[in-house]
């Protein structure tokens, strides 16, 4: 008897692309959605940069500066680097667990439009009386009320965010769903890729995390209507507690992915199976559970709560950090590292994101952070760790799954120019504002008494570099499509299944899957060839 | 020893170690991914390592990492101790309250009360070398209080008072800002801070 399996029309062209239920295409989509809101983020830190070249006000109003650095660091977190980590995992996890969809599709597809609707009506609020919002990306309360931030363009930032999260809390259910339920025969949990393991434990935060702060902007926007849910005795405390309990975690949620990602890199570019699997597999759980115990140490010069906890909780973070460390330099270690352009974002990726997490032990010290939270130093903190970490991290992965996604190779020597301009300028930029912030600068302040000035000067220099680099990527991946060098299943030798289907991959990815005996199929054929 | 609540010297002490350590921790890093991407950079007939686990080595490295987590949390408390205290016997005591976008200082039981905004920010005098006790709080929005040069910031919150101690170490005149985003003005929410000694302080709050 033979079967005939008829697969339904699909729909081609634009309704082919935006009411997709393939994980790959939904995927693609986020990540043009994301680059294209970190574009505008981008613009809004060289609009700032350019403020801040010397002292004194000179590009934008003082209420512009406001909206521009609320909407820098929103459209960062919400809209770039969170939904791109989720980005990366929805097109990756199925072809790593060897699965043909992500479960629940089409709540994955509900994910990335909610999350496009949010942005989109984020920066709408620039469009409206009062302007967009403009009392930062943690919206302290009572400065986010409805008499301290008057305008609708607030508003709109709550509902933006809302929906920007709840996308984001579906498509981690969507996510877990696929890990969980979808792997292919012989596809162990203890044989899933360390990227795949690294988004686990982000699902895991997000799940936990994200529902929070739905809860919170739901009642902020309460209170913006009809008052009465945070004005109280401990009502602002109780916010700033709320929102941290979402916004630590989303730091790890805006981190692990990335480290998974360059764990990937490393692992391929050593030609060499990743070291230290299971301690790294723990530490990324045991990173997670602590992450959920931190959240108060954005709180330490409040006055109001138990900073020792929190203290001890956060400093505890070095351990996994460390063993996270060990893993990815042991993989080298021993490895015939290939220095593509790739690799070199992921060597970048270790060496930036270990100032940023150095600097982070530091203001994981109360006494110490009394004199550095909301200076300069902490800026730079977390631009070494978000910047220097996770998007080095996020080139170091473009370049290495280009190739799958596409079928087209990127360009090295357009590459290499584009990691040395952001290398040089996120030192440029950041840098000086670890001294800035020490020697007394506030953050969110337009201006600055003139002894600040070389410094500043120096940093939007930096700014320009990086957005240099920037473009040198976009000019990449434009050349690279036009003028296609044919990649083949697997460029790079890489260890994951992703690299046994074609590129790009079919509609259900796979025609046929190897033998699965590791976390590392396609090295365990090599080796058996040997 | 400090003086009691001499903010500026328990941070630089403390921070000397912190800065030491990562310093040390930084260097060692950098080197080790220097030296393995120099080391095992891919050359003609060389195989790749299949050793895979090195438990022993993770372990010990494990524990270093905790005896470091350990030191560095028993200074940080150790030190946090002595910076949140604040003595009962007090005698100079100063009311901050923070509004957008300026700061009254009133000194308590003086009947002395300085006040400014953006346009014309107060200035906080302070005697050399004894210890002032501050009670914080906003007339609207979270504000915080913050002197570079002593190493200190806390914030003052509208629903209820926030304390802390201060000894300024040295005469001097000192910069002092709002470190939490409040508005419009948040720039220019500043405030100098002039330190002298104990008998000029008093002729100056007389003066009042």
């Amino acid at each position: 008897m033979t079967t005939v399996a008829l697969e339904r029309p699909r729909p081609s062209g634009l309704v082919g692309w935006v009411a997709s239920t393939d994980h790959k295409r939904i995927a693609l989509m986020q990540v043009a959605a994301s680059m294209g809101f970190f574009v505008a983020s981008g613009i809004a830190a060289l609009l700032m940069r350019s403020e801040l070249a010397k002292p004194g006000m000179q590009i934008v109003s003082r209420q512009s500066y406001d909206e521009l650095f609320t909407i820098h660091g929103s459209g960062m977190i919400y809209l770039t680097v969170t939904p791109l980590a989720l980005a990366v995992g929805l097109y990756l996890i199925p072809l790593q667990i060897g699965a043909a969809e992500v479960a629940w599709p089409r709540l994955a597809l509900l994910g990335l439009w909610l999350f496009v609707a949010g942005g989109v009506i984020m920066y709408l609020g620039f469009a409206v009386d009062h302007g967009a919002a403009k009392a930062g990306w943690f919206a302290t309360y009572p400065l986010s009320d409805a008499a301290n931030t008057s305008g609708k363009g607030e508003d709109m930032w709550i509902c933006g965010v809302f929906l920007a999260v709840l996308g984001n809390t579906i498509q981690s259910g969507s996510l877990l769903a696929t890990i969980v339920g979808k792997r292919a025969p012989g596809m162990t949990m203890s044989r899933l890729s360390p990227f795949t393991w690294s988004m686990l434990a982000t699902v895991l935060m997000a799940l936990t995390s994200f529902p929070v702060l739905l809860g919170t902007m739901a009642a902020l926007e309460w209170d913006r209507l009809h008052g009465g849910v945070f004005s109280g005795h401990y009502g602002p405390v109780a916010y700033q507690l709320l929102f941290w309990f979402y916004g630590h975690p989303v730091v790890y949620v805006m981190f692990f992915p990335f480290v998974g990602m360059a764990a990937e890199v490393v692992s391929a570019f050593s030609a060499r199976r990743f070291f230290a699997y299971k301690g790294f597999t723990f530490s990324i759980l045991l990173f997670a559970a602590l992450s959920m115990s931190v959240w108060a140490h954005h709180m330490f010069a409040t006055g109001r709560i138990n900073n020792e906890y929190f203290s001890l909780t956060s400093t505890m973070l070095i351990v996994p950090a460390g063993l996270e460390y060990f893993a990815l330099i042991g993989t080298m270690i021993g490895g015939a590292i290939v220095f593509s352009t790739a690799m070199l974002f992921a060597i970048g990726f270790l060496l930036l994101f270990l100032i940023g997490g150095l600097t982070g032990i530091i203001v994981a010290s109360p006494p110490l952070d009394y004199h550095l939270t909301d200076s300069y130093f902490y800026v730079a903190h977390f631009h070494y760790a978000l910047f220097g970490g996770s998007l080095f991290a996020f080139f170091a992965g473009a370049y290495y799954w280009f190739p799958k996604v596409t079928g087209a190779l990127l360009r090295e020597s357009l590459g290499k120019l584009q990691f040395l301009l952001m290398l040089v300028g996120a030192n440029l930029t950041f840098f000086p504002m670890l001294v800035l912030g020490f020697e007394g600068m506030p953050r969110r302040v337009a201006t600055y008494p003139p002894r600040f000035t070389s410094l500043n000067a120096l940093e939007t220099v930096g700014g320009f570099v990086i957005a240099l680099g920037v473009l040198v990527f976009f000019v990449n991946v434009w050349w690279s499509l036009r003028r296609r060098v044919e990649a083949g299943n697997d460029p790079f030798g890489g260890p994951t299944l992703e690299w046994w289907t074609s590129s790009p991959p079919p509609r259900l990815n796979f025609d046929s899957l190897p033998p699965i005996r590791s976390f590392a199929p396609l090295f365990d054929m090599r080796d058996d060839r040997r | 020893m400090p003086l009691a609540s001499d903010t500026r010297a328990e941070f630089t002490s403390l921070f000397s170690l912190y800065e030491w350590v990562m310093v040390a921790t930084a260097a060692i890093v950098f080197g080790v991914v220097l030296w393995a991407a120099w080391r095992y950079r891919a050359r003609r007939g060389q195989t790749p390592s299949a050793k895979t686990e090195a438990n022993a080595v993770e372990l010990i490295f494990a524990v270093i990492l905790s005896v470091v987590v350990a030191v560095l949390v028993t200074r940080t408390f150790t030190t946090e101790n002595r910076v949140d205290a604040i003595a009962s016997n007090v005698k100079r005591q100063v009311q901050v309250t923070a509004f957008k976008w300026g700061w009254r200082f009133t000194y308590r039981g003086t009947g002395v009360s300085v006040v400014g905004d953006n346009r014309h920010p107060p200035t906080l005098q302070l005697p050399v070398g004894q210890p002032v006790v501050f009670t914080e709080r906003s007339l609207d929005v979270v504000h915080s209080f913050w002197v570079p040069a002593l190493r200190f910031k806390r914030d003052a919150w509208p629903d209820a008072d926030t304390r802390f101690e201060l000894t300024v170490d040295r005469a001097g005149v000192y910069a002092g800002h709002c470190a939490e985003f409040c508005g419009l003005h948040h720039t220019d929410m500043n405030f100098t801070v002039v330190a002298e000694s104990p008998a000029r302080f008093d002729r100056w709050l007389a003066a009042q």
